[in-house]
């Protein structure tokens, strides 16, 4: 891994058309802007690593029968979630 | 065309065959897929066509839900979204949550699907939609 040190309203280059640049820095918390092609993804690590997860925990091997399924409401699906997780169905 | 897929055998025009370009989250390697409806309850099949142990089942909160809507994407004509649902069969009551953070958008017209994150949205990866019972066959 390349690591630079930068200070604020500096900024890091990335090829030719991206752009890093260091906002402010508030104890804990780095502000950084970014310049990118709108082609170019950008996303918060957390996030891709979870869309991820939950792509693999979605995929379903074979054929299932959906005939089962049946819709509720999203008040009511959330509901039974929480009383799921609560503990007290 | 042939293929071998997680519902069976498959035989698809060259128009029935999606391409996404950059795959999807955590399948980035698989770019050939097929919509196919299901025949319940406004639920659809995204099929890949080169792993044939993979497959989602999508649904449309859109349809469903006035105020869902795609931010940061711009739809256009001949686009739709998606969303793939997470379905836990290992209950008895399986629980069933839609991905409503990421999107899937698919623009028939020109063949091409990607799966899109709002990022600032707030929508979550697991929003409970059903509870219903999934059988394996």
């Amino acid at each position: 891994m390349l690591v630079l040190t930068r200070k604020p309203g500096q900024t890091i280059r990335i090829g030719n058309d991206i752009q890093i640049e260091i906002l402010s820095v508030n104890g804990e918390h780095i502000k950084v802007g970014i310049s990118a092609p709108s082609e170019v993804l950008i996303l918060r690590d957390e996030i891709h690593r979870s869309v991820c997860r939950q792509n693999q925990s979605s995929v379903i091997p074979g054929p299932i029968n959906l005939a089962g399924v049946r819709l509720k409401s999203m008040n009511e699906g959330e509901r039974e979630r929480d009383e799921e997780l609560n503990g007290n169905k | 065309m042939n293929f071998h897929t997680a519902l069976g055998e498959l035989e698809l025009t060259e128009d029935e065959v999606l391409i996404f370009a950059e795959g999807l989250f955590g399948f980035e390697q698989l770019k050939h897929w097929a919509l196919r409806e299901s025949g319940e309850l406004d639920l659809y099949w995204l099929i890949s066509l080169e792993d044939k142990n993979i497959a989602f089942v999508l649904w449309n909160v859109q349809d469903h839900l006035a105020d869902y809507q795609v931010k940061g994407f711009e739809l256009a004509q001949g686009h739709r979204v998606y969303n793939i649902l997470t379905i836990r069969q290992n209950k008895k009551q399986p629980l069933i949550t839609a991905n409503m953070l990421a999107p899937v958008i698919i623009n028939s017209q020109e063949h091409k699907g990607i799966q899109f994150v709002m990022q600032e949205s707030g929508y979550s990866t697991q929003a409970p939609l059903f509870l219903g019972e999934v059988e394996v066959c």
